[in-house]
């Protein structure tokens, strides 16, 4: 009985394979992109290097009642479709709890702080693979409305648009609730869009996540640079080498040419999982070199932001 | 489809059972069914080959490598990860992996065929190449074993 059990299996198994079979499913986390918060006044401006930079304001979009709501009804289409969802709402309040005892800590210590951004520190702490962001703005005709909508998921590590959708309502009373007009029509087109998010994280877990690496020399009158040999080989040759060897299947793209302090690497595809088996991140992944350059003599500091941002510092720590 | 197949294998117990001739040029995923309580993992793997024999024996290296290197991915409760995740594993110990998945190599002694019965195969015959399913047990705890001994793992890993 046991065999033919495992014989029917086998069966099943040739089919779905015949299927496109999904490896497990990527974790995703929802926000509002950005065209809403500005829309809705949840966006602040700031003034760096004489630009004016607009980001999200998420401690208040995230608890807008109207995307609370939408958000809830996406959560439900993609559990229904096996997709793991991690709460962004429910981490910026562990967050926000984190931060008042890291200020109280502070304080008490030297009173400085580290500059943070709210979206790092809610990836940081989440690690989503998958971020979607969602947005929708509504068109009034009397007692009825319509909705466009549209939902772009992005990889948390790379910023790369993996999948995107679009779509519009049909007319609906005004006694509907967004969630509930949204919902509808949603559900309608996600089977497609869960299918690429499937195979796009299949392609991450053989061909290792997708991060960018910028490693700097900072002068610090010692005269180190990219040219500087160790053991008859050049700083920067050292280091590609160690790129190298440390992306899955030899997998990156040298951003910068030869330049005298700086080397700049994006599409570095690392491994998901570091040798012990623990997930990886850019900043995980990258004290592998420091420990090289520490070999080396060099002192660095590991200044990598975000998930998929790798930071070295030479010269520094 | 799943229907006729099903039909098929219950029809024809002691025989490999036929599947499309299409089927011998498709790369299939190895599949998990299960894990016994030593945690050995019964896949459904293939491989193919210019005999049956050889297809057969493709399939089994193909089954040790994917636990190796790849992890079972799929659904199933097989683990996920590669039992050696280190980055370009593969490459970097050659010197140790190339004798071991020669033919009548070290990897024969982790992996069995999960049953005599032949009805377990599924067989797809092109015009020179087979491409055979078989369900095969991988002893993961005996390869981690192994690979600990001969210093590819470092001693008392968990994975």
């Amino acid at each position: 009985m046991k065999t033919f059990s495992k014989i029917l299996m086998g069966a099943a198994a040739v089919v779905l394979a015949t299927q496109s079979l999904m490896a497990a499913p990527p974790k995703l986390m929802i926000l509002p992109d950005k065209t809403w918060c500005v829309e809705k006044g949840y966006a602040t401006e700031t003034q760096r290097n004489g630009k004016t930079v607009v980001r999200e304001d998420y401690d208040r979009a995230l608890i807008d009642k109207d995307f609370v709501n939408v958000s809830l009804a996406i959560k439900q289409i993609m559990a229904e479709r096996g997709f793991p969802m991690v709460d962004a709402l429910a981490q910026q309040e562990a967050d926000d709890e984190d931060e008042m005892l890291d200020e109280a800590f502070e304080g008490a210590e030297t009173g400085s702080a580290a500059a943070t951004n709210a979206y790092d520190e809610i990836l940081k702490r989440a690690k989503p693979d998958i971020t979607l962001y969602l947005g929708w703005d509504g068109n009034m005709y009397g007692s009825i409305y319509n909705l466009n909508y549209r939902i772009e998921a992005k990889d948390s590590y790379s910023n790369k648009s993996v999948a995107p959708v679009a779509g519009q309502t049909g007319d609906v009373r005004r006694s509907v609730p967004v969630a509930v007009a949204l919902k509808q029509t949603a559900k309608n087109n996600m089977d497609q869009f869960c299918a690429t998010l499937g195979e796009y994280f299949d392609d991450l877990q053989t061909n290792g996540r997708e991060i960018r690496l910028d490693v700097r020399i900072l002068d610090n009158g010692d005269g180190t640079t990219m040219s500087t040999e160790f053991g008859g080989k050049e700083l920067g040759e050292i280091i590609y080498e160690w790129v190298s060897d440390n992306t899955v299947n030899h997998q990156f793209s040298q951003r910068s040419g030869r330049q005298r302090n700086m080397q700049r690497y994006d599409q570095v595809r690392i491994p998901m999982f570091d040798s012990a088996g623990r997930p990886m991140d850019g900043a995980r992944w990258v004290n592998g070199l420091r420990d090289l350059l520490r070999g080396l003599g060099l002192k660095s500091e590991n200044a990598s932001s975000g998930l998929g941002a790798a930071r070295i510092y030479i010269g520094e720590k | 489809m799943a229907l006729a197949i099903v039909a098929a294998l219950s029809s024809c117990s002691k025989k490999s059972t036929e599947v499309s001739k299409a089927s011998a040029y498709v790369n299939y995923e190895t599949v998990c069914m299960g894990v016994e309580r030593d945690g050995s993992q019964t896949l459904r793997v293939w491989g193919k080959g210019s005999t049956q024999a050889d297809a057969i024996e493709q399939a089994k290296k193909n089954a040790v490598y994917d636990v190796l290197f790849n992890g079972i991915r799929g659904t199933g409760e097989c683990e996920r990860r590669p039992l050696v995740p280190e980055v370009n594993a593969r490459e970097r110990y050659g010197k140790y992996f190339n004798p071991f998945f020669a033919d009548g190599g070290e990897y024969g002694k982790f992996v069995k065929e999960e049953s005599a019965n032949e009805a377990s195969r599924l067989v797809a015959k092109g015009s020179s190449v087979y491409n055979i399913g078989v369900l095969v047990t991988v002893d993961r705890e005996g390869l981690r074993k192994q690979l600990e001994r001969d210093g590819i793992l470092a001693p008392g890993s968990t994975r």
